[in-house]
């Protein structure tokens, strides 16, 4: 019996494939690489980066509120809150003027003397009125910490010196030294509030 | 008029979006990238040590160069688009810190929590004597502000250093100050410990280095400038022609290099060899009012400084528009007061916090402040070498035993083989 062999259909492979699909939507695009289509696709890519713009500008500001909030501080005028111990005193700040006035007046050695000696007494009886106990002015100052008297270290160099100059016989201060140490005195009332700027 | 303007206004209009997306897209990027990485740098944990210095190190400071050469090692550096941009991670940096209180000088290192270990290993494998303790941060007792200097009768110098030519040019190193005549040597950290020793009672000065180890092709940079560097000098014009051939001819045109210009070659070469820090270092005078004196500060620990200066290589310098000296003939000639204090306080923070200066356009000017620029404040390079010379334990040449709380004994191992009692976790590691 002879055999017949059919033809194999590929030839109408692709045909079959696309049947029944709608192609007309290529419409606009038939001529393909022609200006129309270059143009088309300008004003899709035009469309595409203004609606990234727009999510990039919304996601800047964010970020930038975000960044701001790290950027560092310039506060030269800021001190800080904690303050143990204040003093306001009228009084203290008098006695205080009326010291400087006689040391800045007489302009002798032993008018330099004189005042670091009440000065330091200033400074005591300011330590004995913010509650400090001890039966000297050193073991008023051992209760604080330069944690919470920032110019402690001051007060007791300025202290140890009054020390010296009282128990020391002959004991050279030089006005120089004497300025210093008047200095320290008033570093530490200025840090408990007795002078104002 | 009109009509030259507008193709160029047609253009613009056409491609508008695009530039708008250029631009935005950089701003977007680098705010981006500011505000990862300051949550990463204000993640780090940081402990603070001490290093206390024993009475006689026999070591030349190349045992520095080799401890930071070690701590080179630690580098991090992002490697992935997470680590780039989520985690904003910036490499770390380690800080060495010389301060002197009143004339009582101390060293200290402040590193992250988790490489303390790794960083006394560096040390004591090459300063077996060395002691390595917690300390108290001292930035604690300095003033937070301006205003608080004042308050405390204070006044406040500061500044950063920088180099005055390229990188490339190393500084005058530790081993131009060795010999092996016992009285040619000499230790150019002496230099530092007398100036801090000199200081009066109420005065504190505080030198900060943060080292952030760079990247291993940091020469990569220099190379066009290595480059020009080695290439021969010809004469301008021709040479006589002396009727030799051509090869005398060709050859007649070069100039020699002088001894001291292949010195240099040589110097350049080398420093780039070495591995790099990106170095910030930054320094800080307080004084009473009463005694303040800066040129104590800006000549007398420049003079520390400039000991490493060659006038064929490199030298140190202060970075004036960061330093606090404002003039009002300087720029930007107005408010030369407010302008100190706002450099004060730039500088009394950024020592505080031991920040490095951002890097970047953008960056500054997102840091920005009107009466403290900060945009000419920049790291340095500077290789392991250099700074081994102008931070290390002083050596025995320096004879300043007043001046340093030293370690009055010796180290040494135990036996070997001794009979350990207890497990693990008793036992004082260094870890």
């Amino acid at each position: 019996m002879p055999r017949t062999i059919s033809p194999p259909e590929s030839t109408d492979f692709f045909e079959n494939l696309f049947q029944g699909v709608d192609f007309s939507f290529l419409g606009d695009l038939e001529d393909f690489g022609g200006p129309g289509f270059w143009n088309s696709v300008w004003s899709a890519g035009r469309t595409v980066f203004i609606v990234l713009d727009i999510i990039l500008l919304v996601a800047f500001f964010f970020v930038f509120i975000q960044a701001w909030k790290f950027r560092p501080k310039i506060e030269p005028y800021k001190i800080r809150q904690k303050r143990a111990f204040t003093l306001r005193d009228a009084v203290f700040k008098e006695r205080w003027d009326f010291i400087m006035k006689k040391a800045s007046g007489a302009g002798s050695v032993d008018a330099l003397k004189l005042a670091i000696i009440e000065a330091d007494k200033l400074a005591d009886d300011a330590l004995k009125k913010l509650g400090l106990r001890g039966e000297h002015m050193a073991d008023r100052l051992e209760h604080l910490s330069i944690e919470q008297i920032r110019t402690l270290d001051r007060l007791w160099r300025a202290h140890r010196l009054r020390n010296d100059l009282v128990h020391t016989p002959d004991f050279n201060l030089t006005p120089d030294l004497a300025a210093r140490t008047l200095e320290d005195y008033r570093a530490f009332l200025k840090e408990i509030g007795v002078l104002v700027e | 008029m009109n009509s030259i303007w507008n193709p160029v206004l047609d253009i613009l209009e056409a491609i508008w979006p695009l530039l708008a997306f250029m631009v935005l897209f950089s701003l977007f990027k680098s705010t981006w990238m500011f505000w990862r990485q300051e949550i990463f740098k204000k993640d780090q944990k940081w402990v603070f040590l001490e290093i206390k210095i024993p009475r006689e190190i026999t070591r030349s400071p190349l045992a520095m160069e080799q401890v930071l050469t070690t701590l080179h090692q630690q580098r991090n550096a992002p490697n992935d688009l997470r680590e780039w941009y989520w985690d904003g991670e910036v490499t770390r940096w380690l800080c060495l810190e010389l301060v002197s209180f009143g004339g009582e000088t101390h060293f200290y290192i402040r590193c992250p929590v988790k490489r303390r270990g790794l960083v006394e290993a560096a040390f004591f494998a090459y300063y077996p004597d060395l002691e390595i303790v917690d300390a108290d941060d001292y930035v604690d007792k300095l003033p937070i502000s301006v205003r608080e200097t004042e308050n405390q009768g204070y006044d406040m110098w500061g500044t950063e250093i920088i180099l005055y030519k390229p990188e490339m040019y190393p500084i005058r190193s530790y081993k131009d100050f060795e010999s092996p005549d016992e009285e040619k040597q000499f230790d150019p950290m002496s230099g530092f410990m007398e100036v801090l020793g000199k200081l009066k009672k109420e005065e504190i000065v505080c030198i900060q280095y943060l080292l952030a180890p760079a990247d291993y092709q940091w020469h990569k940079k220099w190379d066009k400038l290595l480059e020009k560097l080695k290439e021969p000098r010809v004469k301008k014009e021709e040479a006589p022609a002396a009727g030799g051939d051509q090869f005398v001819k060709a050859f007649s045109k070069f100039i020699a290099r002088s001894p001291g210009e292949t010195d240099v070659l040589e110097q350049v070469e080398k420093n780039l060899s070495k591995p790099a820090f990106d170095t910030t270092i930054r320094f800080l005078y307080f004084s009473p009012k009463a005694i303040f004196y800066d040129s104590y500060a800006r000549r007398g620990l420049a003079g520390a400084f400039n000991q490493y200066a060659a006038q064929d290589l490199n030298s140190f310098g202060h970075n004036y528009p960061v330093a606090t000296r404002t003039k009002f003939w300087q720029f930007p000639y107005f408010f030369p007061d407010r302008r100190r204090i706002y450099r004060q306080q730039r500088l009394l923070s950024m020592y505080r916090n031991r920040k490095n200066p951002w890097k970047g356009f953008f960056h500054k000017l997102l840091t920005f402040h009107i009466f403290s620029g900060y945009f000419k404040s920049k790291r340095i390079t500077l290789n392991a070498e250099s700074l081994a010379s102008i931070y290390h334990p002083p050596t025995a040449s320096v004879l300043t035993a007043p001046h340093i709380k030293r370690v009055e004994s010796r180290k040494a191992g135990p036996p070997a083989g001794m009979a350990i009692y207890g497990d693990e976790k008793n036992l004082e590691k260094y870890m």
